[in-house]
Parts: structure tokens; sequence; C-alpha cells
């Protein structure tokens, strides 16, 4: 039965309507990816009306494609502009950037879409092999589970993403505050509002995100006058060395990518914290001077977070075609089209509608593999933007930052907000304050809050010796232990 | 050749009639074509609202003369409260719409949204309402609202953020019920909540007939026996395929015992009944409330409407915009010690 829905899903998948279908998202894909403030799930819920009168395979074959496309050029902007084009690939602009800034453009890019397919392709392929096994994972992890997972993530990229680990946990702690304001999840108690309705509904991601970390940088490019260092223009062989790198690291790839199916898969936490995750074990795992250049343009910094981000699309489809319950915002959309479409996910996506889930399947590889190839062949003339003279990107800049925080959340004080962190994010940056965790600690801590809540009401104190929160919670003792002695080691 | 006067009469009658028909539907088209109508969704993307936001987005169109354009703007936040304010405030023009779920009209008696008041609302109808039900999982041994009342251990019962209908269900089972629950709050919407049941981490959930079974792990739970419908809480009639499970259930009203807790608890449930309500700015002129209120309960009576929705799974028990006028500011003319004993109920 398998294999006949198998080849069944290839037939329709090869039709007219499905590729056209396909390409469709793929465009708009990349340019939801490449300009920052435009995101997937803002392309999704834009194709909604579009998709009532279309077969469901179609109708995929757009919302499927554009996610991956979304998820490939979003690195674009990350590499140039130190701006995620979508929140998922805030942890590349680590070393996306500083490798720009370094005239390695060229290399990280390619190596950066090498990885965003070999991690989309598996993530789309643990789905489909793992779909029924991959079952049991997101039952395992409920609220206590979710918690110290949360908790570890924070602490990983507080003590990793910087030199000084002091730093990184106090911005964490400072990003963990700034995820409190705005509605009490569970009593509903307004906190740090000051009487504003627009801070009652929490501060914004993207506003954020813009503020800390492409403002920062208009200054300093003002004071430089373009992206790379270097004045002349010799980015290098591209596709050959960004090949090398993904050879030679090859297993942080399927690992960066098996840590992006997980975290996909495990409602709430998604692909923006999978790829912190992927991004903080390939810091973990390197020594001595290799360690040294992670965030002065490392190519392994830039190749575990896209990995996991890519897989991750793969990864949020398991509890929605499962249980029916989104992994993330991207899939919150695509549960909606699906009962708009009149599927229902669950056990038939794995039956009667076999043939949808290959298809499903099929899509996200073709996709992934097409947005890779689409974006490398424009990588070279892309990577001539780090040359530019500042005075022609700032206004660019400046125009994407504003307007991305603005279609995010159209507000007024969003501007303003946008403003307030750009002003944080260069302090930060003139007094060597790592960013990341403060960005981590906010995106993760309302998870962290209401899991905590969720635990105690559920469980009680119990929820602490269940397995997984022992193994997080001595992970996190070996994180502390390990940066605390390479602190030692250092003085 | 002279014509009968009353012929005249009528004639003239009926050229009169003629020209201010054909001149109200010129001013009607007049008045919506080339516009564009936003229809507020206080949720985020993806829930029930929004899909019968999106639904409405292109049915109701349809129906309002000079076929102006409809788009859908998710405002959540603050349990809708953001998104309503939203509408409340803007230009009294007819063009902007919200969705939002009735029992939202309690907050005005609890506290926290005293500038919103809801009687000034301009209401178009309701497109449906919920039949609420308790289900419990099966390892749990209570069955009866006897069980619930008396069982050592509190069953942990999932629920939402303050103004849900997830939390305000339960806490009436808790504290007009004198059930024995423990309130597992802080789950972002029906569908988080569906799954913590299966990871057992909750166990029971009291929430819409329809709910259990548009959700996935919900309905196959319910198939295979994991959960059990165990009491009927009142509401809109229930989805078909459980109407013959819903009519055997104990009803929770007959576990109140106190007088003014059922009085409560059945103005509340009456809430149910017209819980998918439409409504315009405050201050609508005459003229484009009328024309949304007609264009509302043509789309409600719209064949392809009917079927879409149905086929998406919801269950339309629609009401004109007077009846759901009636029905959701009932709520606004109960007695005081009643209203009192409602804020107390749901504090």
């Amino acid at each position: 039965m398998a294999f006949e829905a198998f080849f069944e899903a290839l037939g329709i998948t090869f039709t007219l309507p499905v590729l056209g279908g396909m390409l469709l998202g793929l465009l708009l894909g990349l340019v939801f990816g490449a300009v920052p403030g435009l995101n997937a799930v803002l392309g999704i819920v834009l194709l909604l009306p579009f998709v009532w009168t279309l077969s469901p395979f179609v109708a995929f074959a757009i919302m499927l494609s554009l996610v991956s496309a979304v998820h490939t050029s979003n690195t674009f902007p990350a590499f140039f502009f130190n701006v995620p084009g979508s929140p998922s690939a805030a942890a590349t602009i680590l070393d996306g950037y500083p490798m720009a800034r370094n005239g390695d453009a060229a290399r990280g890019l390619t190596a950066a879409f090498m990885v965003s397919a070999v991690g989309g392709v598996i993530g789309a392929l643990v789905l489909l092999i793992a779909l029924p096994a991959l079952q049991p994972v997101v039952l395992a992890f409920a609220a206590p589970e979710r918690f110290m997972l949360v908790v570890l993530g924070i602490l990983m990229i507080s003590f990793l993403s910087g030199v000084k680990p002091v730093k990184g946990l106090l911005a964490g702690a400072l990003g963990l505050w700034l995820g409190t304001v705005g509605q009490d999840p569970q009593l509903g108690v307004a906190r740090f509002t000051f009487g504003s309705d627009y801070l009652l509904d929490g501060l914004k991601t993207v506003p954020i995100i813009m503020g800390l970390f492409a403002l920062p940088e208009v200054v300093s490019l003002a004071i430089r006058g373009r992206i790379a260092e270097r004045t002349h223009v010799d980015m290098g062989e591209g596709f050959r060395p960004g090949l090398r790198a993904c050879l030679l690291n090859r297993w942080l790839v399927v690992r960066s990518a098996v840590v992006g199916v997980v975290g996909g898969a495990i409602p709430g936490i998604g692909g923006t914290a999978a790829a912190f995750y992927a991004y903080g074990m390939a810091v973990q795992g390197a020594e001595g001077a290799d360690r040294e250049r992670f965030g002065r343009g490392e190519i392994k910094g830039v190749i575990a977070p896209e990995s996991a981000n890519n897989a991750s699309a793969g990864g949020e489809l398991v509890p929605l075609l499962a249980f029916g319950v989104p992994g993330g915002a991207t899939s919150a959309i695509l549960l909606a089209a699906f009962l708009i479409l009149g599927v229902n996910p669950g056990p038939e996506m794995l039956g009667e509608k076999l043939s949808l889930s290959f298809s499903m399947v099929i899509v996200l590889v073709l996709s992934n593999l097409l947005a890779t190839a689409v974006c490398i062949a424009i990588t070279r003339p892309a990577a001539r933007i780090a040359f530019l003279r500042s005075n022609l990107l700032i206004p660019a800049l400046m125009l994407f930052v504003l307007f991305g925080s603005y279609v995010a959340y159209p507000h007024p004080y969003t501007l303003v907000l946008t403003l307030a962190f750009g002003v944080l994010g260069y302090l930060m940056m003139r007094f060597d304050w790592a960013r990341a965790p403060l960005l981590v600690g906010f995106i993760l801590g309302p998870l962290a809050e209401n899991n905590l809540a969720i635990s105690l009401a559920s469980y009680g104190a119990a929820f602490l010796v269940r397995p997984i929160p022992l193994a997080c919670m001595a992970v996190m003792a070996l994180v502390v232990f390990v940066a605390v002695r390479r602190g030692m080691v250092r003085k | 050749m002279r014509t009968h006067p009353q012929i005249r009469g009528v004639t003239l009658f009926v050229a009169f009639a003629a020209l201010v028909f054909t001149g109200s539907i010129a001013v009607a088209a007049d008045y919506y074509a080339g516009k564009t109508i936003t229809i507020v969704c206080p949720y985020s993307t993806g829930g029930t609202y929004d899909r019968m936001s999106r639904l409405a987005a292109k049915f109701l169109p349809r129906h309002i003369p000079g076929n102006p354009a409809a788009i859908v703007h998710n405002r959540p936040g603050a349990g809708g409260v953001i998104g309503l304010r939203s509408v409340y405030k803007a230009k009294p023009d007819g063009l902007s719409l919200i969705h939002f779920t009735s029992p939202m009209v309690v907050r005005s008696l609890t506290g926290g949204i005293e500038d919103i008041d809801f009687k000034k609302l301009t209401w178009l109808g309701s497109v449906g309402g919920a039949h609420y039900i308790f289900a419990i999982r099966s390892d749990r041994p209570e069955r009866s609202i006897q069980d619930f009342q008396t069982t050592k251990t509190p069953v942990r019962v999932g629920a939402s953020g303050p103004s849900s209908l997830l939390t305000q269900a339960p806490k009436f089972l808790q504290r007009a019920g004198k059930f024995n629950l423990r309130l597992v709050p802080g789950y972002k919407g029906y569908n988080p909540m569906a799954l913590a049941m299966k990871q057992n981490e909750v166990d029971a959930v009291s929430t819409a007939g329809v709910a259990i079974r548009v959700n996935t792990a919900t309905r196959e739970m319910h198939k295979d026996g994991t959960i059990k419908l165990v009491l009927s809480m009142g509401g809109a009639p229930p989805p078909a395929p459980l109407k013959a499970e819903v009519a055997a259930l104990p009803k929770f009203v007959d576990a109140i015992a106190d007088p003014k807790d059922r009085d409560a608890w059945v103005a509340f449930s009456g809430l149910l009944s017209a819980s998918r309500p439409f409504a315009a700015t405050p201050g609508l002129p005459a003229e484009p409330a009328a024309i949304l209120k007609k264009a509302m309960a043509d789309m409600m009576a719209d064949p392809e409407f009917v079927k879409t929705a149905t086929d998406q799974g919801f269950v339309l028990n629609t009401l004109n915009s007077q009846e759901a006028e009636k029905l959701i500011l009932s709520v606004f003319n109960l007695p005081a010690e009643i209203q009192d004993r409602l804020k107390a109920l749901l504090k």
C-alpha cells in the first residue's frame, strides 16, 4: 500500500499544476526570506485566501515550497546586514555577518545554502521514514521536559556565545525579563506595561531583532564605509570551498539537522530555538583555537544553524500530521489550511491520505534543492553587496529595518521600540556584550515560564525527577563546569 | 383616454416605490463600491475564529451591494481585548467588523475592559454556538456528578488564559458545581490542551463538542475510548455525531445546588448559544448598519457558505442581528445579585 501511495504521490507531484504551484511558492519564499521583516508565517497567511479552490496537493506544494525557500534565502540579509531575513536565521548572523566582513561571504553563503538543502532533505526524509516512530518522541516531551529543554537552551547560549560567560548570563537574564512584559499567561495580570495597550501584548520579536542587531550595524557601517573590511573585491571561489567546508563538517550537518527535526517536532520549540541549540552544540564541540573563532566568522557557526533551521520544517510537520497539533507558528497556519481544504491531520495521513503525506515530503525535498540551486546561482553577484559603499547601503538598510519592524506589527510604537533596542544593541556591541543570549532569553523566556507554571500545577515539584528533566540538568551542570574550567584555564 | 384615479394612484405608488428601491440600491452600491472591509479577528491565525473570519471575508462581500473587498486582520492579545478595542474605537463607517467570542461580554462585569460598552456595538448576527462538554481520561475512575464532587484526588483540568471559555467553563464546574478540580492554566488554546490530555498531563478538558470532533487527538481518543464524555454543560445543540451520546449524559445544571449559582450558570450558558457573533463599530449610521445586517443574514442563508462551513467542521446555529443582540446583552439585564454571583464565580 505504501509503495502504491508513493508512486501515486510521485505521479501527482510531477503534474503541471503541482510543479507550477511549487515554483510559485518558491519564488514567493525567496522574496519573503530575503526581505527582513517578511517571513514564512506572513507568506502563508497571505496565501490562505487563495487556496480554497485548489486541490490539497497544489495548495501544500505552494505553501511548503514557500516555507523551504524562506528558510534558505533568509541567510542573505543575515550575512550582509546582520539582520535575519526571518527569525529562524537569527543564529546565522553570529558568524555569517563576520564572514561577510572578512570578505568571505561567497564561501560562507555557498556552505550555508548547501547545508540548508541537506538539512531540509534530512528533515523531509525523517518525516517520511520516522513519522510513526517520532510520535512517542512528541508525546514524551510534556511541559516539564519542554521547560528543562528551554532552560538548557538559554544556559548554553548564555555561556557559549560570548567570551565572558557572566556577561552572557546577564544578557540572557535581561532577555528573560523582557519576555515577561505583557500579560501574565496564567492570571492575565498586566506586567511592566505602564498602562499601555501596546505593551499588553508583550514586546515584539521582529522589532527587537531589527533594533538589537541591524541598527548598530548601520552606525558601524557609517564609520567603516562598507560591510567588508577589505576594500579589494576578491571573494575567492565560492562553490568549491563552500562544498569542501560542508564535506569536512558532514557530521555537524547531520547532527544539526537531527537537532532541527527534534526541535521542530516538539511543539513550542520550533526552528529558531533549534538553530540556536545547533549553534551551541557546535561551539561546545569545538576545542582550542577553533572555539575562539566562533563569533568571528567561523564557518561551523553558519553550517550548524542553517542545517537545523531547514530541517525543522520537516520536524514541525510531525506533530501536525500525527496529532493535528502545530509544532510552531508556521504549522499553526498550515493546520488552518488543512481544515480549510477539508483534510484532517492525524492517522488518516498515514492511511487513506498517505499519498498526500508522500507528496508533501517530495515537495519539501524538491523545493529545498531548487531553493538552494537558485540561491547558489545568485550568491556571487549577491556577495558584492558586501563591497558596496555605505552611502548606498545605509538608506536601503534603514528602509528594511523600519519597514520590516512596522510590517510585523503596524503601530507607531513599533518604530520607537526598534530605535530603543537599536541604542541598547549599540551599547552592547560597544562594550563587548553578546546580544544572542538576550534574544534567546526573550524568545524562550515566555515558553519557560508557561511550561514551568503548567508543570507545577500538573505534577508539583515531582516534575524535576522525571528522566528527561534529570538528563537536562546533568547537561546543564556539564555546560557550567566546562565554561568555568575554560575560564580558569584562560586566566 | 382617462385612467381610473385608483389605477393612477397605484401606478404612481409603484413608480415611486421603484424609484426609492432602485435609488436605495444605487446608494447602497455607491456606499461600499471600491471600499475594503476589515474583519478583525482578535485571536491568532489558525484557530476556529480565524477560519470563520476568513470564511466571512470570502462570502460576506458577495451579499453587499457594490462588491467591496474584505480582508482579515488578526489582532490577538489580552484574550481578544486588543482586537475588540481597535474596532470599538474605529471610525463608524461600516468598514471595521469583528468576530469574537460572546462570553467576553462577561468581562464588563468582572472588570478589565470598563472602556468598552457592549451595548453600543452594532450587532450583525451570530453564525453559531457551542455545546460545552466535560470530557475525562478513561483511566480516571470518576464518571458521575457525585464522583467529581466527592473524589479525594483532584481532577487536573486544562485551562487557558483568564478570559478564555476554556478557563471560565471549568471555573463554573469547580465553584458552582463543587467539583474537586485542579485547574492547570497556561495552554494557548484547545490544540495544546488536547495534546496534554494525550500525554496524561491533564485528566480532563471542558470544551465545545465541535472541538472534540475537529481536533485529531481528541477525536481519536474519543473513538478508541481513551477519553469519555461525562457531562453535558449546555449551550447550542451539539454536533450531529455527538448528539445521541450527549443526550444521555447528566446535565451540569443539575449538579448546582445553590439557586443563585444555577441562575448565573444559566445566564452564562445562554451566551454559548450565540458564541460566534459578528459586530461593527458603535454609532454606525443606519444605512451601512442595515446593509451589513442584511448581508450577514444573507450570507448565513447562502447554501455555499453553509456547505463550506459545515465541511470545515463548524456547527451553524445562526441568529440574526436582533436575536444575537438580545441573547448576548441579556447578561446586563440580570438582577444585580446574579451579576455579582457571576463575578464571584469567574473571578
